[in-house]
């Protein structure tokens, strides 16, 4: 018998984790000297260590104010959305689960319509409403109509996602002069990221992952799903409860300032899955990197093709993934 | 330790009553076999002992009101096995055996010694050391089925319940895993099991309940209860007993 292996994982955490940092941080460069004013590398290593002595003012307002909150932005909204996705896996013990297959980021992106009407400053905290809001309905209908199996769960997340949908469009439609931010927003992307925005983005992630590593154990079984969290001493509710809801709040944040982005929550979990085994801790936290990379080098990409919505891309990539997720499911090779 | 008390226990799934004042004693150092036809509320029965769903009535683990416990003991004191388990991620047998020691664990600490040791004894109790490296979805029905009554077996715990845990177990398997609860069981522990196949009862219970229609119909020793009178009721079907085996009788629908 060959040398024992304690985990379920083909790629030692420690490269993985090495290499997404090395990743992270060149997508971080590329990201900061790409643009229409070129930076010289030296000046963006200055402003980035607090030495502007070697950039001139543009340069500096152009790395600050344009390119370091779009980075963050783009870092913040995909280990929102990544981590977000692990934790609605974990809860619901379903692989396909993220927000956007349930139509939270339908619920958030009805709600933050509707914040557009009331005007600016009720967005974020309609679009969480409205993610809290489409959640519940998804569970509900899928345990209503088929005792929440994965296939089900998503089938009610497509009809709660059509239905809000076309509330937001009659929504649209009925808002004249409002059409044309609804229509930029829901398009979805980072070029008008803020300092601010990014901040919020970046510290909802950060809580989101700080929340699900406290009970990344009670997750691992829960993800087991036929109540065995319940019979191994988890408080399911609890736990249930706190995390819907900061991975909705996270999931709002990052739609009501970005728009809608599928299927991120989906991308970088199942491939970290593979090579890490679906122990919670590594996978959280490789989830965080891995959705903040996955993002930013789509922003990046979406930026490349004349500002194509980056949600485009995700789901080009995504839309492949899920079938071939659901495949496995199928051969039970998951 | 006197066992499991259950007393005018109540339950339904929305409004359809599965369980009906239920009221009696599953003893500590007994093997209690659960038996009654499909749909009497025999898995129901399990999932509410093991704190899996709501209830009205009374479940006391000695003097300890189960729902009064938070959930991290009633994990250390109450161990499910539940029917046909399926694992949608891929997560190693390994794993999932530790997992069992979930409700011991303090935070952010990893296996301690004790922590080991039991899941050394569930991994032998169920002949899983060839298989820690396997991941559990790809797994045969029988050998997942080991893995979770392992990861039970690994939660040490005092009261263990089982939903048929032997439906995709081999002959040596249902054997060694009945020989292991027969032990618990003499060791003081009190260990429940809902069974379709009523020789099993027979043969290793030192106690049956019979539940239909969600209510307790007959309880007692396994000579004393299972008799072809209660039986062809509860069943509605004849029954006759084929002979003897180890001591009990063998039984026959006809």
């Amino acid at each position: 018998m060959g040398p024992e292996r304690r985990g379920s994982g083909t790629v030692s955490p420690i490269v993985l984790f090495a290499g997404l940092f090395l990743l992270l941080g060149g997508t971080a460069l590329w990201r900061l000297l790409a643009g229409e004013m070129p930076v010289p590398f030296g000046a963006v290593l200055g402003i980035l260590s607090g030495d502007v002595s070697g950039a001139s003012p543009q340069e500096i307002a152009v790395v600050r104010l344009v390119r370091l909150p779009r980075l963050f932005a783009a870092f913040g909204a995909g280990a929102s959305l990544a981590v977000s996705g692990v934790v609605l896996q974990g809860l619901l013990g379903n692989p396909l689960a993220e927000p956007y297959t349930l139509g939270v980021a339908a619920g958030a992106a009805l709600g933050a319509s509707v914040g557009i009407h009331l005007g600016g400053v009720w967005l974020p905290g309609a679009a969480f409403a409205g993610a809290l809001g489409a959640l519940a309905l998804s569970i509900s209908l899928s345990r209503r109509s088929g005792g929440g199996s994965p296939a089900h769960m998503v089938l009610a997340g497509i009809v709660v996602s059509s239905f809000l949908s076309a509330a937001v469009t009659l929504l649209k439609s009925l808002a004249d002069e409002k059409l044309s931010s609804i229509v930029f927003w829901l398009m979805g992307g980072f070029s008008g990221a803020t300092p601010e925005g990014a901040l919020c983005v970046c510290v909802s992630s950060a809580v989101l992952l700080a929340a699900a590593l406290w009970w990344a154990r009670d997750l691992d079984a829960m993800s087991l799903g036929e109540r065995r969290g319940t019979y191994l001493g988890v408080d399911e509710r609890n736990v249930r409860g706190c995390l819907l809801a900061l991975a909705s709040l996270a999931t709002a944040l990052a739609v009501s300032f970005h728009g809608i982005i599928g299927f991120v929550g989906l991308i970088g979990p199942h491939l970290l899955r593979m090579l890490l085994g679906p122990s919670h801790r590594k996978l959280l936290a490789a989830s965080f990197l891995g959705g903040a990379l996955l993002l930013s080098v789509a922003d990046g990409a979406a930026r490349a093709m004349n500002e194509l919505p980056v949600g485009v891309i995700t789901s080009f990539i995504g839309g492949p993934v899920f079938c071939w997720i659901l495949v496995r499911e199928r051969a039970g090779r998951t | 330790m006197t066992g499991v008390v259950v007393s005018e226990l109540h339950a339904a799934y929305g409004s359809r009553v599965v369980l009906r004042d239920i009221c009696g004693v599953f003893p500590a150092g007994a093997v209690t076999f659960v038996l009654g036809p499909n749909g009497s509320g025999k898995s129901t029965l399990l999932r509410v002992l093991g704190g899996g769903m709501p209830f009205s009535g009374s479940v006391r683990v000695g003097e300890t009101e189960l729902s009064s416990l938070p959930a991290r003991r009633r994990g250390r004191l109450v161990g499910v096995v539940t029917q046909s388990p399926t694992v949608s991620f891929p997560f190693t047998v390994r794993e999932v055996v530790e997992m069992g020691r979930l409700p011991h664990r303090r935070f952010l600490r990893g296996m301690s010694d004790g922590d080991g040791a039991a899941v050394r004894c569930a991994i032998d109790a169920m002949e899983l050391g060839d298989l820690l490296s396997r991941r559990v979805p790809a797994l045969s029905g029988g050998e997942r089925q080991r893995a979770v009554i392992a990861q039970v077996i690994a939660q040490d715990t005092e009261v263990i319940l089982l939903d048929e845990p032997s439906s995709a177990l081999d002959p040596r398997h249902t054997l060694r895993l009945f020989r292991f609860l027969g032990a618990a069981a003499a060791a003081g522990r009190t260990v429940v099991a809902a069974v379709h196949d009523i020789n099993l009862a027979a043969e290793f219970g030192d106690r049956v309940w019979i539940l239909k229609d969600g209510a307790l119909v007959a309880s007692g020793t396994v000579e004393g209860t299972l008799t072809k009178d209660i039986l062809s009721e509860v069943y509605d079907v004849p029954f006759e007993s084929v002979g003897r085996g180890r001591g009990k009788n063998i039984w026959r629908a006809v």
